[in-house]
């Protein structure tokens, strides 16, 4: 809105045209200014051509005059007549180019009329002197007649002429120059200086329409004015569309906004050195952006999760040259709180530019996980582990053994166990069963391991051991500490115990076959009179 | 119509009468300017014939005042072979003089005898009659050939 600017806004900042850069001023005074010159050049050209030409017209009709009178003034010469003389003179007085007329017949003076020419002598033009034949013999000169040409007069006349067709030549050019300053002031200069004005002040932020000039409306400036208001429309229109457009783009920007800050998730973008560009209060509380602020440096993303530095770009270059969002759990070490965290951190390349990413808390997820993990392994009665359990670390223990820690497989069954659930009900018996389960636990080390393999059944594993006479030892304690008499409640009970003990040969023996040969060994045992132990291939 | 035709008829008569020998005679003969026989006027040129009976001279070269006198049935005739000029143009030559009274023409004199008479007994006279037509007291001074 502010990059528009208010038409009222810049009406103040832009200087007003003044009276002399006007167009029409500029024009009108143009127009006549340059008619005027020409105009003078011409009346200047005119009155010097027109007074020569006029000059020569005159001094020729001297002459004509002259070839007038000529057979009258012979005659008069001839008869030695003055009086036809002085006629003939006194005739052409009457014409003012000339001054005054001499005739002679012979060398004598005959007649003369006018004045003396002394006052009037200009260097440019002669006094005409023609001679006067006989009118009976024409070879015969009788005489001669002479002009004083009204040298002055002739002159003026000249000059008059010139200057009258001059002034009108003037006034012709004036009202030539009027005339088309006017035309073009009323077609041209006043419909543009219109026009220019009404655009000047045009409210264009409301769509306003200009008025074609009066009687301008089918010329080329009525067609200016049309397109500069179908071009206001126009721009009217993009206007509004773009105002909406904006509205939109802002709500939506808001409502994008309130989603990056409201998110559970946190959310980050990743210039294209591991920096954290903007990220969301949900980023800041996940990973603990705060704990790296105050630098002057944006938070690092490696430094957040704890990783090293080229882990975390290995990370970026993977999910930038796959095209495709990199999704990776991290566990966060050095959080305050106790608890560990995780985090599961996605990776999206934006093209060459920045990577924007999610970071989600997953511990709670982990935790979950490692909660159904482990109850899946469980016995759920006495807390050890189950087959499944006991299996899934036998496979560990197996592989870490060797000749020097040995690792064996004790298979324990209790001995009247059935007896004691029917005499006292399955409550007894479970509380029986959780009993011996806490016994055998306190004999074993912390780094072995217990687990109920259903019924009476249990089974040990024995790691580290020395030699398999330590397997026998905690084995005969297992069968002394489950034949003591246990009291349940308001009744004591007394059961055996019968062991069976399979020491791994070699690491690559299964635990089921280790297994098994301790079932082996336990049968033995009972078959001997139970409560006693037995180790695999000893009889 | 009956009036008009004896007129016409005796004009044509008459006019047959007088012209037709005239033309042949006056053609074929020169017309001789002629003085009194005592003037001190012996021999004229052309020019001075031109001269005095168109008015520029008024005097007689060594003699008084010129009177200049016209034959009435020698005049076209003396004037075309002098000046080569017509009657018209001779008349419209005086006109312009006459105009301003300065110049008057020569008189002008209906028969020979009364020229010759004329000659004879006006002091300055000069007129001008056949050249068969000489007679005592009175001497050519020049000669018109036709």
């Amino acid at each position: 809105m502010s990059e528009l600017g208010h038409p009222d806004g810049r009406e103040r900042t832009v200087t007003p045209i003044r009276w002399r850069t006007s167009i029409v001023a500029r024009t009108t005074v143009q127009l006549i200014g340059l008619s005027v010159v020409i105009g003078l050049i011409v009346v200047f050209l005119s009155a010097w051509v027109l007074e020569r030409h006029e000059h020569e017209r005159l001094v020729d009709n001297l002459g004509e005059l002259i070839a007038a009178i000529e057979r009258t003034a012979s005659v008069a010469a001839f008869a030695n007549d003055p009086q036809l003389a002085a006629e003939v003179a006194g005739g052409l007085l009457h014409t003012q180019a000339v001054l005054s007329v001499r005739i002679y017949s012979g060398n004598d003076l005959l007649a003369e009329a006018g004045e003396s020419p002394a006052m009037d002598r200009l260097p440019s033009l002669d006094s005409i002197s023609r001679p006067l034949h006989s009118p009976f013999a024409s070879e015969e000169i009788i005489g001669h007649i002479e002009i004083e040409p009204a040298r002055q007069k002739i002159r003026d006349e000249a000059a008059r002429y010139a200057y009258l067709v001059a002034a009108l030549l003037a006034a012709l050019a004036v009202a030539m120059a009027s005339a088309v300053a006017w035309v073009v002031y009323r077609t041209v200069t006043r419909p543009i200086k219109g026009v220019a004005d009404g655009l000047h002040a045009l409210d264009i932020q409301h769509g306003a329409q200009m008025a074609p000039p009066a009687g301008g409306e089918h010329n080329e400036i009525g067609r200016l004015v049309r397109d500069v208001n179908a071009l206001v429309r126009r721009m009217d229109a993009a206007l509004v569309a773009e105002r909406a457009l904006r509205e939109e783009r802002e709500q939506s920007e808001r409502r994008f906004r309130m989603i990056f800050e409201n998110s559970e998730t946190g959310i980050f973008v990743l210039d294209a050195n591991g920096y954290l560009q903007s990220w969301n209060p949900a980023m800041a509380r996940i990973v603990g952006v705060d704990r790296f602020q105050g630098a002057g440096m944006p938070p690092r993303l490696d430094l957040l999760l704890g990783i090293p530095a080229h882990e975390a770009a290995a990370l970026a270059s993977q999910a930038r040259r796959q095209k495709m969002a990199r999704s990776e759990d991290f566990r966060l070490s050095d959080l305050s709180g106790g608890q560990e965290r995780w985090v599961n951190v996605v990776l999206n390349a934006l093209g060459e530019g920045p990577m924007y990413g999610v970071a989600n808390d997953i511990s709670e997820r982990k935790r979950a996980i490692a909660n159904v993990l482990s109850m899946a392994e469980r016995d759920p009665l006495t807390g050890l582990f189950n087959r499944r359990g006991l299996q899934r670390i036998a496979g560990r223990v197996l592989h870490a053994a060797d000749e020097q820690r040995k690792v064996a497989v004790l298979l324990v069954d209790l001995d009247g166990f059935k007896a004691v659930n029917d005499t006292h009900g399955h409550e007894t018996g479970d509380k029986l069963l959780v009993r011996i389960s806490q016994s055998i636990e306190s004999l074993v080390r912390k780094s072995d391991f217990v687990a109920r393999l259903g019924g009476d059944e249990f089974a040990v594993v024995l790691t580290g051991l020395a030699n398999a006479e330590a397997a026998s030892q905690i084995a005969g304690k297992i069968v002394a500490a489950c034949a003591e008499a246990v009291p349940i409640g308001e009744v004591v009970v007394r059961v055996g115990a019968s062991v069976g003990i399979a020491v791994a040969s070699n690491p690559d023996e299964p635990f089921d076959a280790l297994l098994n040969g301790a079932d082996q060994a336990m049968y033995q045992a009972k078959r001997a009179g139970k409560s006693a132990f037995r180790i695999r291939g000893e009889g | 119509m009956n009036a008009f035709r004896p007129s016409l008829l005796f004009l044509a008569l008459a006019m047959a009468a007088v012209l037709t020998p005239a033309p042949g005679s006056a053609r074929a003969e020169e017309i001789v300017v002629i003085v009194a026989a005592d003037s001190a006027v012996s021999q004229l040129s052309r020019s001075q014939v031109t001269n005095l009976f168109l008015g520029r001279y008024k005097q007689l070269p060594g003699d008084g005042r010129a009177h200049p006198s016209d034959l009435a049935e020698l005049k076209d005739n003396f004037y075309r072979r002098l000046v080569n000029k017509t009657p018209g143009e001779i008349s419209a030559y005086w006109a312009r003089l006459v105009y301003s009274g300065q110049t008057v023409p020569p008189d002008q004199i209906d028969s020979i005898e009364t020229m010759i008479d004329q000659i004879r007994r006006t002091e300055g006279a000069i007129g001008y009659i056949p050249r068969s037509r000489l007679v005592e007291g009175i001497k050519p001074v020049y000669q018109l050939e036709d």
